[in-house]
């Protein structure tokens, strides 16, 4: 930018402009609104969402309105000004100047923080991950920044569903991302001409590179890699009998503990403590041991007597097998079959 | 339990919708006037009287807003805009590459082509075509009625803000015999899960829902999740004609679900691997019925529907190791990277096309053509 550059200061927003003309102007405004000095064109100026004077004949102005404010003009964008694009101030064929509104300095780049599940060893039809963010991330994105690697280093194609819209929490910071269940569901053409995605006796790395951006367009500053060892197919539902409940410690924690891996976010909210009178019973929970162990501390001491745990039949382990029913169940050797309960009880004893 | 209700209330509702499909219903009975607070837009379709049903699954609702487009063009005007993402977001004050197109719908009246955007931001923004550029249809001063789908579960994990972390994602939206009917994807559990909601939306928000699961040649059954559908009548009853994310494409009657069962689905095709199924309309052409379905990574795909009627298999015997797709027959188009389809009038189909060179273009296929 060899352009003569002004600044000014408005409501702490921080405007830069190139001049495209022979005397600086003064520019205040902020992401919602620009005042502009009216000798630019007045209410005839035209703003456009490009620095390239060829691109402006080839795209629309920007949605906004102008109000004449004495000796200047103020532009209402119908949506706000982007952070970090370039907008060409137009009247007639003449371009004033551009401005553009700085990326958001002093926020925090975005974190990885979690990938779930936390095991390095995860069963061959491992159906879903989930990927914990620090900040709210761009959508649709992932596949440009997600990787399955082989012990060889090489990308394998197709490993994960590419959804799109991205499965996304309220948040935006936490994405669940699929393996291709068509590959993981046996006798499926993919299952059949391209085997599962994963490999029992395999190893692989999952890989995040760097530059997955946020809302506000800073990106992931470093790379994530995680190196994962497949075991067997997993194609059991869960059976909450063979769980086992600890007795309270002397913080009155109790620990149910799956004997495998469950699915993590269904585990935050699929299990309730029943007090004798099926009250919920208030407390912390925490997940411990890569999602094999799911604790509770309730906010008041036990009282002597009984108490059940109910768990909602939607749990999943990691191939998506749930209470009620395998992921794929094999409908010629029966050796399992579905329930239909919305949920499973198990109860425990408080001593006096 | 509520699976019981839900599941005799919905044969309630497809018999009596079936009798009172057409009738003179006031459609905009219990619409307001106001701001409906949309916080995303994923699926769209248009109802009776270009009545906009939009599925935001931000907000977990389906929201009825009232157009008043006017007939506005010759039904026989070919459409062809080129350059549509960088058209949509100079007019937003952003780049293409922030901008992300979610859903098509042609209003049956103006025949204006509706794109529903989000930005990088998630901000939703709803556009409809004027001429060969696009029009902001503010969503801020409407009269609207919507529907919640889901009760909040006391007992969801929530973020710092309070939030639920779960989120049912709506994936497809239709409007079939007085009932929007929705698909959708948890964001947790993996499941499939299809719900009707009787229109005008009512105050007991009372809606059936329904788990659908399908087999694969007849040996191993999966609940997988509905990507997209297509209400379609085939034999004269009322079907349901779903495209799952694992790639099967299952018929199955509406009339037909058994109190408190969960419904199996007929699974027809397997459309290939490696791909998502994207949108699925379905068209005329001369004395045929058609179906059309958009891929991620495959071509465009039409079926003949009676093909799909006669068909009586559940794809029982094992797919040949050289074959990629199974069932029912269906003709690669020469159009690839189509993003969305719309039926547009008796003449078109609209597409938004990914074209070779990179230009995003939404246009026009004449039906006799295809």
């Amino acid at each position: 930018m060899n352009s003569p550059a002004i600044m000014g200061m408005v409501a702490g927003f921080l405007i830069s402009a190139n001049l495209y003309a022979q005397k600086p102007y003064h520019l205040t405004g902020n992401n919602r609104s620009i005042k502009i000095p009216a000798v630019a064109g007045g209410a005839t100026l035209k703003i456009f969402a490009t620095d390239s004077p060829e691109a402006l004949a080839t795209i629309p102005p920007m949605l906004g309105k102008t109000e004449e404010r004495g000796d200047s003009v103020e532009f209402i964008p119908t949506f706000p000004f982007r952070n970090g694009v370039v907008y060409s101030v137009v009247s007639g064929d003449r371009r004033w100047f551009t401005f553009s509104i700085p990326l958001k300095e002093n926020l925090p780049l975005p974190k990885l923080e979690a990938i779930y599940p936390t095991a390095d060893t995860v069963p061959a039809n491992l159906l879903k991950i989930y990927l914990s963010f620090s900040q709210p991330m761009r959508e649709g994105l992932a596949m440009n920044y997600l990787f399955l690697l082989d012990e060889k280093g090489d990308t394998l194609p197709g490993v994960f569903l590419d959804l799109q819209p991205e499965l996304w929490d309220h948040s935006g910071k936490r994405l669940t991302v699929w393996f291709d269940p068509g590959r993981i569901k046996r006798d499926l053409v993919p299952n059949q001409l391209l085997g599962p995605p994963l490999n029992a006796g395999e190893k692989y790395t999952l890989l995040i590179t760097k530059g997955w951006p946020d809302v506000h367009g800073n990106t992931l500053p470093d790379v994530f890699r995680r190196n994962i060892t497949v075991t067997g197919a997993d194609r059991q539902s869960p059976d909450v009998h063979k769980w086992k409940i600890s007795s309270p410690d002397h913080n009155g924690l109790i620990a149910v503990h799956f004997g495998e891996n469950m699915d993590r976010a269904l585990l935050d909210h699929c299990l309730t403590i029943l007090d004798t009178n099926d009250q919920p019973v208030p407390g912390k929970t925490t997940i411990s041991d890569h999602e094999s162990v799911w604790q509770f501390t309730p906010d008041q001491p036990w009282q002597p007597g009984m108490y059940k745990i109910r768990v909602d039949a939607r749990l999943e382990d990691l191939a998506g097998n749930n209470l009620n029913r395998p992921f794929d169940r094999d409908m010629e050797t029966g050796s399992q079959r579905d329930t239909d309960k919305p949920w499973f009880l198990l109860e425990f004893s408080i001593p006096e | 339990m509520k699976k019981t209700i839900s599941a005799i209330l919905l044969l309630t509702i497809f018999s009596t919708g079936l009798i009172l499909a057409d009738s003179d219903k006031n459609w905009t009975e219990g619409f307001v006037s106001g701001n409906p607070e949309i916080q995303s837009i994923n699926a769209m379709a248009f109802g009776p009287e270009g009545i906009l049903f939009i599925g935001d699954s931000k907000s977990a609702g389906v929201f009825a807003v009232a157009t008043d487009d006017q007939a506005s063009r010759s039904a026989t005007e070919a459409v062809e805009i080129n350059q549509i993402d960088k058209t949509i977001a100079a007019l937003l004050g952003t780049t293409a590459d922030k901008i992300s197109i979610q859903d098509m719908a042609v209003h049956p009246a103006s025949q204006a082509v509706y794109l529903a955007v989000h930005m990088d931001d998630g901000t939703p923004v709803l556009l409809k075509t004027s001429g060969k550029t696009f029009v902001h249809v503010p969503l801020d001063k409407v009269k609207y009625s919507k529907t919640m789908l889901a009760n909040p579960v006391s007992e969801d994990a929530k973020d710092r803000g309070g939030r639920s972390m779960r989120q049912w994602a709506i994936s497809d939206l239709a409007f079939y015999q007085d009932q929007v009917m929705v698909s959708g994807l948890s964001n947790e559990e993996f499941s499939s899960t299809f719900r009707s909601i009787p229109f005008p939306f009512g105050k007991d928000q009372t809606y059936a829902s329904l788990e659908i699961y399908h087999a694969a040649h007849g040996k191993f059954e999966t609940h997988s999740p509905i990507k997209t559908f297509l209400p379609y009548e085939l034999n004269g009853k009322p079907h349901l004609i779903a495209s799952y994310t694992c790639t099967p494409l299952v018929v199955f009657p509406l009339t037909e679900i058994k109190q408190g069962e969960l419904t199996k689905g007929k699974t027809v095709a397997e459309l290939g691997s490696w791909n998502t199924p994207l949108d699925i309309i379905s068209f005329q052409s001369g004395e045929k019925n058609y179906l059309l379905m958009a891929n991620s990574s495959r071509a465009l795909m039409k079926i003949d529907i009676a093909k799909v009627s006669e068909y009586k298999d559940y794809l029982t015997t094992p797919v040949e190791e050289n074959f990629a797709t199974a069932g029912v027959p269906f003709i690669a188009m020469p159009y690839v990277n189509v993003q969305q389809l719309a039926d547009f009038n008796d003449q078109y189909i609209a597409i938004i096309q990914r074209k070779a060179n990179g230009d995003l273009t939404l246009m026009t296929l004449d039906k006799k053509r295809l």
